[in-house]
C-alpha cells in the first residue's frame, strides 16, 4: 500500500467513532472462521489421529501412542529425513539462485529495452503451471537412461559419456532436485522480479556516484533490498518443497531403494500403501512441525520494520 | 574544486532531443544554479555531468579531463538526489561512509571523516539511526553529509529542497549556502524555483525547452533578461506585458498600448530603439515599475481585481488593455478590490520585446 | 497389474483427463449410455458403479464403442434399471483407499472395480456383500483355484468376481534368441548374448512400483518360498525362506552385475517403458505381462511382431516355475440384494463378453472354450503358465511387504547394498511396522 493511503486509512480508523465501538477482532471473524474450518480443523484431526491406531481399513479406533512410537522408531526415518533435508535445502538454494538470475536478466533486459523479455517471463512461468506429476513425467523422459533417453541421447551425439541420472542413488537425488528447481524457479523469479522492480532506482545511481562497481551495487543495494523478499520466498519454497511428492513419485517413485524418498512421499505411502492412517497422520504432523520451525527460523532473520 | 566545462553538450532519448547545444563554463568553486520549468532538461544536463546519463553530443570536462566516457564513480563528483536516495538498510554513519570504501582509509580515518561531516551538518546525534527514523530535513542533511564527506571536485544537487515544507526549505537554502562558504566546492544546483535560483546562485542558468536562455548573475538576469521567457520566469509576481507599437511623438518616442494610451519612452533609449520604429512590440514592466498614485504627470485609471496582502507589501491585480497585470503597493496605501485607482508608470525600467523571436531589444 | 500399468500411463497422459472427452458427443448420441449413467434417466431402480477408465469410458474410441454396445444390450436385458457410473481417477492406490474409506462410512458405491491386489484388504474390512446366490455351483467350481480362494471369505461365501487375470512371462525376440531359456542361468547367458549383438539385455521393472516386487516374486515362489505364515506375519526373511529369497535376489543382482541387464532397470517403473524399448528394437528380451503381447502385435509391423514370442518365466531349474497373477475384481458394497444381484450381473458381463472383446484372460477354464477370441497360440502358453500361477497373499500386510521388496530390489539393483544387508534392513523395517 502506498504510504499516503496507509496513513490516510490509519487516520480514518483512529478517528471514526463507529469504527472504534466494534471490537477489533470482529473484522477478522470471517477470515478466522474460514481458516478454522479449512485449515485448523484438519490439523487438529490429524493430530488426534496420530494418537490413535486408525487405519484406512477401518475397525474401531482406540487412543494409543504406539503409532507415534512406531513411526518415530522406523529405521528408515533417518534416511527419509536426511533425503528431505538435502532435497529441500538444495531446492531452496537452487530456486533462489536461478530465480534471482532470471529476474535480474529480465529486469536488465527491460531496462535496455531488449525485445523478448515478456516471452522469457512467460516461458519461465509456463514451467510453473505444469502440474507436479507432469513435471515428473517430463523429466523422467529427459533423464531416461534408455537408448532413446533425451539428455543421454544428446551426450551420446556429443560423444560424451552418458550419465546414470536415475539408476544411481546419488544422481537420482540430484535429478529430483533439478526437476523440482526447474519447476519452482518461475515462482522465485516472479517474487524476486517484483521485489527488484520496487527497488528505488536512485539507490543504484547514488551508489554509482559513490563509486560502487556493479558487483558492489548488487551486494550492498540489491541483496539487502531483496532480503525480505528472499526470506519470504525461502519460507514459501521450503514449505512447498517439503510438501512435494507428486513430481518425485512420477520421476523415481522414491527410488532406487529409498534414495529419493522424502518425508511427504513417505507419509503418502504410509497412508495409501499401508493404509496406516495413524502413522501417516503422525508423519504429517512431523512435517508440519518441521515447516513451522523452519518458518520461525527464517522469521528471526526478517528485517525489522524500519527497513 | 575544479572548473567544469560543457561544450555543445546534447542529449537525445531516441528521436527526442531533450537537451541541446549546452555551452557553459563553470569556474572553480562557483555556485551555479540551473533553473527552468519542469521538463526543460535541467536534470538531464545534471545527470550527464554526473555520468548517470550518457552524453549524446559534445564534450564535458571536469578540471582538465574530458570525462564523457568515465563512470560516475571515476568522475569524483557527489550528488544529492531529490528523494535523497539514502540506503535504507544502512544507518546514517554507514550511509555517509559508503563512498569512502575505495579510498584506502583506515577504520579510524573513516570514522573521523564521518564525524567531521556529521559535525558540519549538525547530525552527530543521528549517526546510529536508520533513514526511516529521520525527518525530511534530517535526511536532507544526511544526503549532504554523504556528498561532502568525500570532498569531491563537484557537488551536484537535483531539486534537493522540493520535498521540504516552505519554512524548512528557506532554512536549508541558507545552510547550503553557508556550507558552500565553509567548504568551497564547484556546485551545480538544479531547481525549478526561481527564488532558490536567485537567492543561492553565483550565476543563474535559465533553461527552457532543452536550451540555455540566459546565463548571468541573479541581478543580471533579473534586471537585464535576454528573452521574454527569462523576463517572465524570473521574478514574482511576474513581469507585466503589454502589446503595442513604438511611435514618434514629436521629438520623443512613445509606446502606444492596445487601448490607445501612449506611454512615454525615456530619451536615453532613443538610439537603441530607433530601428524598431513603427513595429508591433511588447512592453515589459515589472510590478515595481508601476505604482498606485497620481503623483506623476502621466497616469492611467484602472479597476483593481484582486488584492493580495503579503504583510511587507500588497500585490494589486488588474487588467490593462486586455492584459492581466499587477503592481506592488505599500500595505497602508493599498486600494481595495474593485476600486478604480490611478497608476503611475516608471518607464526607466521598461523592456521592449520583439514578439517575433521573443528577444529583449538591447539598450 | 494390467490396470496398474494402464493407470500409470493414464497419469502420464491424463493431467489432461481431457483425453477421453472428445468421446462425449459420441456417447451422448446414445440415450442409454452417457457420461454418468447407463440406462434411462427415469428408471425405477438404480445402483452406483465405480469403474476405471479403460473400458466403457476408454480413451480409445474402439474400446469405448465396443463397451457402449455391450452395456446397451445389457441394460435392455435389465429393464427398469439404471447404472449410475462413477469414474475412478488414474491414481490407483488413492482410489482404492477412497472406496474402502467411503464404504466403511456407508457412503461407498453399490458396486465397484477392485484391484485383485487389494481384495484381501477389502475382504478383511468386511465391506463386501456375499454374491454366492447369484452364481451356479458350476460357475464357482470352474474358477482357477487361486482365484476361487481369493474371492471366498471365511464363511465360504463368494464376495467378488475376479473377472480377468494376468500373468508374467518371458518375452524374447526369436530372431535373436531362437530358444526360450528355461533356467536363470540360461536366461542370463541368452541375455549376455543379446548384449554382444548390441542390445540392452534383459529388461524388467526394477523401480519403486508394485510391478517390480510382483514380477520378481515369481522367482521366489518358483523355489517354494513363502512370504507370510497362516497368521499373515512376514516370514520370508527367516530360515529356508531366507535362502530362497536371497537366491532369487542373487539372480537379479547377477543379471545387472554381469551386464545381462542394464543398470537402468532400477529406474523402470512401468511396463510401457519396456514395451517402448521392445518396439524400438533396443532390447531382445524382457520380463513382462501377458497384455504386452497384444500391444506388440498392434504396434509393430507384422514381420517384426511375429518375432516376439512368449515363454514361461525361467526358474532356478527347468521344473521349478511360478508366475505372479493379478487382475481385477468386481464386488458389491451394498446391503440391498437387488443391487448385489445387479452387481454380479455386471461382473459376469465383464468376465464373459467383456474379456472376449478386450482379449483379457478369463479366470475360469470354460470361458477359454466358449469364445473364439482365445484361440491364438499365445493363449496356450498363458494357460499352461497359469497352472503355476500365484496370487498375492491375501493379507493386509502385503502392500507394505511389497513396498519393502521394491526398496530392497532398488538397493540391490543400483548396487548400493548387498542382498543380505538389503534383506536385513527390510526385515527390520517390517518388524517395527508389525509390532502394533
Ligand atoms: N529516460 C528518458 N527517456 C526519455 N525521455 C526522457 C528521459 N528522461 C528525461 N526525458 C525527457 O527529457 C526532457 C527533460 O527532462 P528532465 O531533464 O528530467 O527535465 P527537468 O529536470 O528539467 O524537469 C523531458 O521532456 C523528459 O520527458
Ligand atoms: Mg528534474
Amino acid at each position: 500500500m502506498p504510504k499516503p493511503i496507509a496513513q490516510a486509512l490509519s487516520r480514518r480508523t483512529a478517528t471514526t467513532p463507529e469504527a472504534s465501538s466494534i471490537p477489533y477482532w470482529a473484522w477478522l471473524l470471517p477470515v478466522m472462521l474460514v481458516i478454522g474450518a479449512f485449515y485448523i480443523y484438519p490439523i487438529i484431526d490429524a493430530l488426534r489421529l496420530a494418537f490413535t491406531d486408525a487405519t484406512l481399513t477401518g475397525g474401531a479406533e482406540s487412543y494409543t501412542v504406539r503409532s507415534l512410537q512406531r513411526v518415530l522408531s522406523n529405521p528408515a526415518l533417518p534416511t527419509i529425513l536426511s533425503n528431505t533435508a538435502i532435497f529441500t535445502a538444495a531446492s531452496v538454494v537452487g530456486q533462489q539462485l536461478l530465480g534471482l538470475s532470471v529476474a535480474l536478466l529480465v529486469v536488465r533486459g527491460e531496462r535496455h529495452h531488449l525485445p523478448g523479455m515478456l516471452v522469457l517471463r512467460t516461458i519461465v512461468l509456463a514451467a510453473w503451471v505444469v502440474p507436479g506429476i507432469a513435471n515428473g513425467v517430463i523429466w523422467s523422459m529427459l533423464f531416461s537412461e534408455s537408448p532413446f533417453g533425451a539428455i543421454n541421447g544428446v551426450l551420446r551425439l556429443l560423444e560424451l559419456p552418458t550419465v546414470a541420472w536415475l539408476s544411481n542413488p546419488a544422481n537420482a537425488m540430484l535429478s529430483a532436485i533439478i526437476a523440482n528447481v526447474w519447476q519452482g524457479t518461475a515462482f522465485s523469479m516472479i517474487v524476486l522480479y517484483a521485489a527488484l522492480k520496487s527497488v528505488d532506482p536512485s539507490l543504484y545511481e547514488a551508489a554509482a556516484v559513490d563509486g560502487a562497481p556493479a558487483w558492489e551495487r548488487f551486494w550492498f543495494i540489491t541483496l539487502p533490498q531483496l532480503k525480505a523478499a528472499i526470506l519470504v520466498n525461502s519460507i514459501l519454497i521450503t514449505i512447498q518443497t517439503l510438501n512435494t511428492f507428486d513430481a518425485i513419485l512420477a520421476l523415481t517413485g522414491g527410488g532406487p531403494g529409498r534414495a529419493t524418498e522424502v518425508l511427504s512421499l513417505f507419509a503418502y505411502n504410509t497412508v495409501f500403501y499401508q493404509f496406516d492412517l495413524a502413522g501417516g497422520s503422525a508423519l504429517s504432523i512431523l512435517l508440519l512441525l518441521i515447516s513451522l520451525v523452519l518458518a520461525a527460523l527464517y522469521m528471526l532473520f526478517m528485517p525489522k520494520r524500519d527497513m | 574544486m575544479a572548473p567544469v566545462s560543457l561544450v555543445s553538450l546534447g542529449k537525445a532519448f531516441g528521436s527526442i532531443e531533450a537537451v541541446r547545444d549546452i555551452d557553459l563554463e563553470i569556474a572553480d568553486n562557483e555556485f551555479v544554479v540551473l533553473v527552468g520549468p519542469s521538463g526543460c532538461g535541467k536534470s538531464t544536463t545534471l545527470r550527464m555531468i554526473a555520468g548517470l546519463e550518457t552524453i549524446s553530443r559534445g564534450e564535458l570536462r571536469i578540471g582538465e579531463t574530458v570525462v564523457n566516457h568515465l563512470s560516475p564513480g571515476e568522475r569524483d563528483i557527489a550528488m544529492v538526489f531529490q528523494n535523497y536516495a539514502l540506503y535504507p538498510h544502512m544507518n546514517v554513519a554507514q550511509n555517509i561512509a559508503f563512498g569512502l570504501r575505495h579510498r584506502n582509509l583506515s577504520r579510524a580515518e573513516i570514522k573521523a571523516a564521518v564525524l567531521d561531516a556529521a559535525r558540519l551538518l549538525d547530525i552527530e546525534a543521528l549517526l546510529d539511526r536508520r533513514p526511516k527514523a529521520l525527518s525530511g530535513g534530517q535526511r536532507q542533511r544526511v544526503a549532504m553529509g554523504r556528498a561532502i564527506v568525500r570532498r569531491p571536485k563537484v557537488f551536484l544537487f537535483d531539486e534537493p529542497l522540493s520535498n521540504l515544507d516552505a519554512k524548512l526549505r528557506a532554512q536549508m537554502r541558507i545552510e547550503i549556502k553557508r556550507l558552500h562558504q565553509r567548504v568551497p566546492t564547484t556546485t551545480i544546483f538544479v531547481t525549478h524555483d526561481q527564488v532558490e535560483a536567485m537567492t543561492m546562485a553565483d550565476r543563474v542558468v535559465v533553461m527552457n525547452n532543452g536550451v540555455i536562455e540566459q546565463v548571468g548573475t541573479p541581478l543580471d538576469v533579473y534586471n537585464k533578461p535576454a528573452t521574454r521567457f527569462v523576463a517572465e520566469f524570473i521574478g514574482s509576481p511576474s513581469m507585466n506585458f503589454f502589446d503595442g507599437t513604438l511611435e514618434a511623438q514629436g521629438e520623443d518616442l512613445v509606446f502606444r498600448i492596445g487601448n490607445g494610451r501612449a506611454l512615454p519612452v525615456p530619451r536615453a533609449r532613443g538610439s537603441a530603439y530607433s530601428k524598431h520604429f513603427g513595429k508591433r512590440l511588447t512592453l515589459g514592466l515589472r510590478p515595481e515599475a508601476l505604482s498606485v498614485s497620481d503623483a506623476s504627470d502621466f497616469t492611467i485609471e484602472v479597476e483593481t481585481k484582486v488584492v493580495e496582502p503579503l504583510g511587507v507589501e500588497t500585490i494589486v491585480y488588474f487588467d490593462l488593455a486586455g492584459h492581466p497585470a499587477s503592481v506592488r503597493a505599500a500595505p497602508n496605501r493599498a486600494p481595495r478590490a474593485g476600486e478604480t485607482v490611478p497608476l503611475s508608470f516608471d518607464m526607466t525600467f521598461m523592456h521592449l520585446i520583439d514578439p517575433e523571436d521573443g528577444s529583449v531589444i538591447p539598450y | 497389474m494390467r490396470m496398474n500399468r494402464l493407470f500409470r500411463t493414464a497419469t502420464a497422459l491424463s493431467f489432461t483427463g481431457a483425453v477421453a472427452l472428445p468421446l462425449l458427443p459420441a456417447l451422448a448420441q446414445d440415450d442409454l449410455v452417457t457420461r454418468d449413467r447407463v440406462g434411462l434417466a427415469d428408471a425405477e431402480n438404480s445402483l452406483t458403479f465405480r469403474l476405471t477408465a479403460y473400458d466403457l469410458y476408454s480413451a480409445d474410441p474402439a474400446t469405448a464403442e465396443g463397451f457402449v454396445e455391450l452395456f446397451t444390450t445389457f441394460i435392455n436385458e435389465h429393464p427398469g434399471w439404471r447404472i449410475d457410473t462413477q469414474l475412478q481417477t488414474g491414481n490407483l492406490n488413492e482410489e482404492q483407499a477412497r472406496i474402502l474409506e467411503q464404504a466403511q462410512a456407508g457412503r461407498g458405491p453399490d458396486c465397484a472395480m477392485i484391484d485383485s491386489a487389494q481384495l484381501a484388504t477389502f475382504k478383511n474390512a468386511g465391506v463386501l456383500a456375499p454374491m454366492t446366490d447369484y452364481f451356479t455351483q458350476a460357475e464357482i467350481d470352474d474358477l482357477f483355484p487361486y482365484v476361487r480362494e481369493a474371492v471366498t471369505d471365511d464363511n465360504g461365501d463368494i464376495v467378488a468376481l475376479w473377472w480377468f487375470t494376468d500373468l508374467r512371462v518371458l518375452y524374447r525376440n526369436a530372431g535373436v534368441v531362437p530358444d526360450a531359456p528355461q533356467t536363470w542361468e540360461e536366461t542370463q547367458q541368452a541375455a549376455l548374448d543379446t548384449v554382444d549383438e548390441g542390445y540392452e539385455g534383459l529388461l524388467f521393472n526394477g523401480g519403486r512400483t508394485e510391478g517390480t516386487a510382483f514380477d520378481w516374486l515369481a522367482f521366489f515362489w518358483a523355489q517354494g518360498g513363502e512370504l507370510v505364515d497362516e497368521t499373515g506375519a512376514p516370514i520370508f526373511y527367516e530360515g529356508e525362506n531366507r535362502e530362497k529369497f536371497l537366491a532369487a535376489l542373487q539372480f537379479y543382482d547377477d543379471l545387472v552385475e554381469s551386464g545381462a541387464a542394464p543398470q537402468r532397470v532400477a529406474t523402470i517403473t512401468t511396463y510401457d517403458d519396456i514395451t517402448a524399448a521392445a518396439a524400438a528394437g533396443t532390447t531382445a528380451m524382457f520380463i513382462g505381462g501377458n497384455w504386452q503381447y497384444a500391444q506388440l502385435q498392434t504396434t509393430l509391423p507384422v514381420d517384426q511382431a511375429e518375432q516376439w514370442q512368449v515363454s514361461e518365466l525361467p526358474g532356478p531349474t527347468a521344473d521349478q516355475r511360478a508366475t505372479g497373477t493379478g487382475g481385477w475384481a468386481i464386488a458389491a458394497l451394498s446391503d440391498d440384494p437387488a443391487k448385489v444381484e445387479m452387481c454380479a450381473e455386471i461382473a459376469k458381463l465383464y468376465a464373459g463378453p467383456g474379456n472376449a472383446f478386450q482379449r483379457l484372460l478369463p479366470t475360469s477354464a470354460a470361458l477359454y472354450e466358449e469364445y473364439d477370441e482365445f484361440a491364438g497360440p499365445e493363449f496356450d502358453v498363458f494357460a499352461a503358465a497359469l497352472e503355476n500361477g500365484q496370487a498375492r497373499p491375501g493379507v493386509a500386510s502385503y502392500p507394505e511387504i511389497s513396498n519393502q521388496i521394491q526398496i530392497l530390489l532398488g538397493e540391490v539393483l543400483s548396487q548400493s547394498k548387498e542382498p543380505e544387508q538389503a534383506l536385513d534392513d527390510a526385515a527390520a523395517a517390517l518388524e517395527v511396522g508389525s509390532d502394533s
